[in-house]
Order: C-alpha cells, then sequence, then structure tokens
C-alpha cells in the first residue's frame, strides 16, 4: 500500500512539473535553463499536509483532492485569516511546532514569515524548474524573488490595474477613453464643468495608495537589497499623483472617500461613476453584474474595459501589487515533496486557475484560458480578455515587497490628512518621516536619494 | 513555631483560595513569563533565555511610536479613570435616591452593556459613532461630522475610546455600588432625613463616604484596564474610514512588536510597563488613601 502511494506520488510529481528527467535522476544539482533538471525534496511521503488558506481559496484544495484521490487524505484545509498568518507562524516559531506546511497569501506577508526572524518560508529556487518559472507574468514572479534569489512563493494571481468606464455614460456625454493621466485630468475638468456630479475616481481608503500613488511609481519601499531600501515620496512620481488627486478632488469629480464607501457605492449604483483605474479583480468582484454585486447590480454590456493610463512622461503604465496573492510551501514540512507539488499544482492547475480561480491567475497558459471564461459575459461593452493580458505585464519591476505595513501607514498619514481637511501633498512629509521609521524599526537600511 | 505552622485552615482560605489559582495561573505566572522573556533574545525566532540582556527594553523604549503611544494611553487615562469615576458614582446615586420600579428599571439598562463580551461591546460602539448608520445621526452631524472617519481621528480619539469605555463597564460598577448603598445601615439614612438631609447632601455626605472603600478599589482596577487599551483602537482601526493607526496605544505596540516584528522580547518589555504602571497607580492611591485601615467602613 504505502509502495502504491509513493510511486503515485512520483507519478504525480512527474506530471504537474512536466520534468520526466527529475524522477529519475534526483541526485542532479538545481540548474537553470528549461531542459536542466532540478532538485528533489525529500521527507515522508506519507506524512500529511496542513494548508492554510483563506474561504474563497478552499475550493482550491478540493479541486486538488479531486484531482488526486490517492491522497486526498493526506491534505488538510484550514482556514484561516490569512493577514494573521506571520503572527501565528511567529507563535508555531515559539512553540516549535503548528506551523503549516503550505499557505496562501500576499507576497508582503510571505515576505514577513521569510525574514530571519520568523524563517518559514522554503527557498523554492532549487525544486520549480525554469520550465514553469518562466511561465509566470515576469515581474509578478518577481514579488516573490528576494533580493538575494530566494524563491519564497508562487503568484497565484494579477491584480493588475486597468480602466473601468461606463460606455453607455461615455457615449451619451460624448467622451474618449483617456490613455494618460494629464488627459484623464483634462477629462474631470470638461466632466465639473459639463456634467457636475458624475465622478472619475475615488481617493480615502487603503487601497488608493495602489491605484493612484503605485501606478505613478512612487517609491515607499524600492528595495536596493535584501535589507536596504529607497523610500522617497516626496520625489516627481509621488508629487504628481498627489497633486493629481488634489486638484480632481477640489474639482469634485474624485471622492473623498474609498471605493467601498457607502456613497461612493451608491454613486456607481445610480450610474454617476463615469470611469474608474482599478485592480482586475473590480470587474467580476465590485462590478459583477449580478443581483448581489457592489456597483453594478444588472448587466446590460455596460462596462467598458481599457488599458490603465499612462503618466505622459512614463513609456507606458505601471501597477504594483493591489492584492495579488501567492502561495507558499513551509521549511518545516514533514512531507516536503508532496508540499510543494501542492504548491505548483494550485499556482498552475487549469483545473483550478482557469476551471475555478475567481481571479486573473499569474501562470500565463492559465490566464489564456481564464480570460475566455469572461469574454462574453453579459457585463462588458467589450471583451476584457485582450486588455487584462496586456495591462498584466505592466507591473512596476520596482515595486518593492518589503516587510513594514505601508498600507496602514498611508492612512495614519495621507488619509488622516485628507480626512482633517488638508490636501494629500500636504502631508507627503509626514508619510515619508513614518516610512523611514517604520523601515527602520523593520530592520531595513534606508536611503531617500536614487 | 511548628503549631503556627501547622496552624488551622480557617474558611476564608477556602474563599480565598479559587481565586488564587487563578490569580496564579492568569496573572502571576504570565507576568513572570513576560519578565523572563524580556531577557530573551528573539532573533532567530524561538526564544534565547538571557541572551538579550537589556536590549528589548532599549529597542521597545527607544521605538518611534513608543513616546506617542505612552502620550494617547496618557490622554487616555486623564479623561477615562476621572469620568468613569464620576458617571459610575452619579449614576449609582441617582439610581439609588429612586427606590422604585423607575431606578431598578435604568439600572438594568446601565447593566446590559456590560453584560456584552468586550470586543462586540466595540463594535456596537463603532456603529454608534458611524453618522451613516448611527441613531444618534442627526446629533452626529449636528456637531459637524460627516463620516466616521471626521470623528474619530486626532485630539478626539481619547474622548472617544473614553466614551466607548464608560459605557462597556459602567453598568458593573453600578451594580456595585448600589449593592454596596443597600448595605449602609437604615439607621444612619433615616436620621440624616430626621436631619433634614435632602437626596443631594445624602448621596454627597452620608452615602458617598460609607462607600469609599468601594471607590478607591475602583480607581485601582479601572485605572489598571485603561492602560492596558487594545480592543477599541484595534476594532475601530478597520472600520471603514476611520484613521485609527495600528499603534494607537501601548498594547498595541506590544502586540506589533510580537506579531509583526515577531520580537516576543521587546513586547514584553512593554507589556512589564504597562504592568508597572498599574501597580505604581495602586501603591499610590494605596499609600495616599486609607484604603486598608480596617475603620474605614465603619467610620
Amino acid at each position: 500500500m504505502k509502495q502504491r502511494l509513493t510511486v503515485a506520488l512520483a507519478v504525480a510529481a512527474i506530471m504537474v512539473s512536466g520534468q520526466a528527467a527529475t524522477a529519475a535522476d534526483p541526485t542532479a544539482p538545481a540548474a537553470t535553463g528549461s531542459a536542466a533538471p532540478v532538485a528533489e525534496l525529500t521527507g515522508d511521503d506519507t506524512a500529511p499536509v496542513v494548508v492554510w488558506v483563506d474561504e474563497t481559496r478552499v475550493p482550491a484544495i478540493d479541486a486538488w483532492k479531486a484531482a488526486h484521490p490517492d491522497q486526498a487524505d493526506l491534505v488538510t484545509a484550514e482556514v484561516v485569516d490569512i493577514l494573521q498568518i506571520p503572527a501565528k507562524i511567529a507563535l508555531a516559531n515559539n512553540a516549535g511546532q503548528g506551523w503549516p506546511d503550505v499557505a496562501f497569501n500576499g507576497a508582503n506577508l510571505i515576505a514577513m514569515t521569510a525574514t530571519q526572524q520568523n524563517d518559514w518560508a522554503l527557498d523554492l529556487a532549487p525544486y520549480v524548474s525554469q520550465d514553469v518559472l518562466g511561465q509566470f507574468e515576469e515581474h509578478v514572479i518577481d514579488e516573490c524573488i528576494r533580493p538575494d534569489g530566494r524563491l519564497i512563493c508562487l503568484s497565484n494571481d494579477i491584480a493588475q490595474s486597468v480602466t473601468y468606464y461606463n460606455k453607455p455614460l461615455m457615449d451619451e456625454f460624448g467622451y474618449t477613453v483617456p490613455t494618460t493621466w494629464e488627459e484623464l485630468a483634462a477629462l474631470g475638468e470638461k466632466v465639473a464643468t459639463e456634467h457636475p456630479g458624475y465622478l472619475i475616481g475615488a481617493f480615502g481608503d487603503a487601497l488608493s495608495l495602489d491605484m493612484y500613488f503605485w501606478t505613478a511609481r512612487c517609491a515607499t519601499g524600492q528595495l536596493k537589497g535584501e535589507n536596504a531600501v529607497y523610500i522617497n515620496v516626496l520625489a516627481p512620481e509621488c508629487v504628481r499623483a498627489a497633486q493629481w488627486v488634489d486638484k480632481m478632488q477640489a474639482l469634485g469629480v474624485v471622492a473623498k472617500v474609498g471605493t467601498f464607501d457607502p456613497a461612493f457605492v451608491d454613486a456607481a449604483n445610480q450610474d454617476k461613476l463615469l470611469i474608474l483605474t482599478a485592480p482586475s479583480w473590480f470587474g467580476e468582484f465590485v462590478f459583477g453584474g449580478t443581483q448581489d454585486s457592489v456597483y453594478y447590480t444588472e448587466a446590460n454590456g455596460q462596462l467598458g474595459v481599457a488599458l490603465p493610463p499612462k503618466w505622459e512622461s512614463d513609456d507606458q503604465p505601471y501597477f504594483g501589487g493591489q492584492g495579488g496573492a501567492a502561495w507558499a510551501v513551509s521549511k518545516h514540512a514533514q512531507n516536503p515533496k508532496l508540499a510543494l507539488d501542492l504548491a505548483i499544482w494550485l499556482a498552475t492547475a487549469n483545473e483550478y486557475q482557469v476551471d475555478l480561480a475567481p481571479t486573473y491567475p499569474a501562470y500565463k497558459p492559465a490566464a489564456a484560458e481564464w480570460v475566455k471564461r469572461i469574454s462574453d459575459a453579459p457585463l462588458y461593452a467589450n471583451d476584457p480578455g485582450p486588455v487584462y493580458i496586456q495591462a498584466a505585464a505592466y507591473e512596476d519591476p520596482e515595486f518593492g515587497i518589503v516587510t513594514y505595513d505601508t498600507a496602514s501607514i498611508f492612512t495614519t498619514t495621507v488619509i488622516s490628512a485628507l480626512n482633517e481637511g488638508r490636501t494629500i501633498e500636504s502631508s507627503l512629509p509626514a508619510f515619508q518621516d513614518a516610512l523611514v521609521q517604520a523601515a527602520g524599526v523593520a530592520g531595513y537600511d534606508v536611503t531617500t536619494t536614487p | 513555631m511548628l503549631t503556627r505552622a501547622r496552624r488551622a485552615i480557617k474558611p476564608a482560605h477556602l474563599f480565598v483560595l479559587p481565586h488564587v489559582v487563578f490569580l496564579v495561573l492568569f496573572g502571576i505566572g504570565p507576568a513572570l513569563y513576560a519578565l523572563v522573556i524580556s531577557f530573551a533574545s528573539f532573533d532567530r525566532g524561538t526564544p534565547e533565555f538571557f541572551a538579550a540582556g537589556i536590549d528589548n527594553f532599549a529597542r521597545a523604549y527607544s521605538d518611534y511610536r513608543f513616546l506617542p503611544s505612552f502620550w494617547n494611553v496618557t490622554q487616555f487615562l486623564a479623561i477615562s479613570v476621572p469620568l468613569g469615576a464620576m458617571g459610575v458614582i452619579a449614576i449609582s446615586l441617582l439610581v439609588h435616591a429612586r427606590q422604585d420600579r423607575l431606578g431598578a428599571g435604568m439600572r438594568t439598562l446601565y447593566f446590559i452593556p456590560g453584560a456584552v463580551a468586550g470586543p462586540i461591546l466595540a463594535l456596537l460602539a463603532i456603529f454608534m459613532l458611524d453618522p451613516r448608520i448611527s441613531p444618534f445621526a442627526p446629533i452626529l452631524r449636528g456637531l459637524g461630522f460627516e463620516t466616521i472617519g471626521r470623528l474619530a481621528s486626532g485630539d478626539r480619539l481619547p474622548w472617544v475610546f473614553a466614551i466607548m469605555f464608560f459605557f462597556a463597564g459602567v453598568g458593573g460598577w453600578v451594580a456595585i455600588f448600589f449593592g454596596a448603598f443597600n448595605g449602609i445601615s437604615r439607621e444612619i439614612t433615616e436620621a440624616a432625613i430626621v436631619d433634614g438631609c435632602g437626596p443631594v447632601r445624602m448621596g454627597w455626605s452620608i452615602k458617598l463616604p460609607l462607600v469609599r472603600p468601594y471607590v478607591i478599589y475602583m480607581l485601582i482596577l479601572t485605572f489598571a484596564a485603561n492602560v492596558q487599551l487594545f480592543v477599541e483602537p484595534q476594532l475601530l482601526a478597520v472600520a471603514p474610514g476611520a484613521t485609527v493607526g495600528k499603534y494607537w496605544s501601548l498594547n498595541q505596540l506590544s502586540y506589533a512588536y510580537a506579531f509583526e516584528l515577531s520580537d516576543f522580547g521587546s513586547a514584553a518589555a512593554i507589556s512589564l510597563l504597562m504592568l508597572g504602571i498599574g501597580l505604581l497607580g495602586a501603591i499610590l492611591v494605596i499609600a495616599f488613601t486609607d484604603f486598608f485601615r480596617p475603620d474605614v467602613a465603619e467610620r
């Protein structure tokens, strides 16, 4: 029985990684290049694997079990608050037990578990072939690669920035979809005079950092080494975003609340939202077009999807982070081979990423299939697929995965200033100071000049 | 000596025993553990005992968030402790003065929030403070607060938390004081009434002095509890639109050290500080009052 299980394991591993040569030569060293074999993980092939996921990803584990009935009993999914995973791992480190073998989380939180103190996430670089790795969207998988070369996770999905617009409204007003932030500002000025009350954005919660500052390439934490970070939110990249928002909010065309604030949701419900640059999960989950969706409760082909705007001085649009997550494997796994195979499967297999995954896959072959699922959806005015695929390549290569909580600092400085009635630009020095201090406490050497 | 050591167990010892067990398990034990790990190094995740010296204390107390948190909690205490003490005394005197159905009804009404668990109560309070959903919305709007972000930010936060704390704790204390007032001898109150004592004078000059130990006891406990402010800012931080920092109070900073930086040593250093402040408060109150003088209650 045990032998049959081991064979099944090996076969599964080969099927998943597509590396028949690997199993034949387990002593092969880690190497790069598409044909090169990768190192093998060894452990107890019959040991169980515990996976920490959020509620949304439980079907992923069920799909794996359905595809691997022989090993289904070995894998257990535990639903946890994924924001608490670094804390739970810190506790497990103290106790010397209780770690998950595989975990689903944002790359920034996985990075917190891959520090010298926590030392939980396994470096996957020797064990994942270039064939697999090369198929992930390049700058997205970069989020999982530490400056010292460790591969601490496999990307699950991409939250690329795109422009959503209300097609009937844009046609009625005779506007064209802007391709730059400068054009969007000009459109905002027109809306303010011609159609006051209509909106072209929202700035008032932590997501505003992603939507407006990171798309402008604002350096809230660019990694210059494993423990070196460049922070400069007083640089022109950030100032242009701040001034843009200040100007648009003064005109009343960008709301002073977040995109999930009831007031903004009402505006979207009542077709007062003309245009919104947002992460790609907004299409299915926020605009939606179903009865219980946040913005649109009916699907009338009203939602246009276009490439996000770029800044005129930039060569292309950019985005950073925005909620894309990844799969990580534990250093303490008793059955590391199964844990790794599971993580690879979850990030790449069509059975999950194409058939079930609610978000745009980071694994390109899966993404190409995934977009077909929504190409004919009655919500969209045009096929969002080609836009999503092109926009996925725009992740800012300078965007750094840091272990301090940028979003919370943004909220307590910038959003706080906004609530007090001050401008975004005036809050930047406080934002800068708080970031520098937080990075220092987190153990980074901070530079503030390029 | 031997006879003294073999002294019989008195009923009082048995009454105290359950408390002592829990005090050791959940009070003294964890405090000693915190003391031990405050000198441990967590550089590699697992504790290395006595490897850090006083580094953890130096690190935590020189953190850029430490003084702001300390100041926040100081402001909060300056508001919440007097507000709590005066509010509880005023309400319980009022409730006790009306020994009828209205008084009993009000007493129950005040007690209800105290019967709800702390975090849930904090959530309820957040709903009450959000002008978009609160039943008090017209009042909040009238004061110029259109969103909870405007209301719960900056200098107003110590007040907001003090009010949240007050309604969470007032009911339990009112019940205790009500019991204490009931323990006052009828002869005294009747004699006062015969001497022409009105209800205000009765509360201030007769009832209150007779329950002084309870007041002191309440001051010590609320002070120690309020130093450890955690749930209210932590939950308000995730309320949509609110902009409370994750490190508003000392307890939150301690939590951040433990669970964001995996530095349980520095977290313990801050915990010990909170324990020290609470103890110091208690010692000062006891030293400058006659809390432990046996004749107090009989005066």
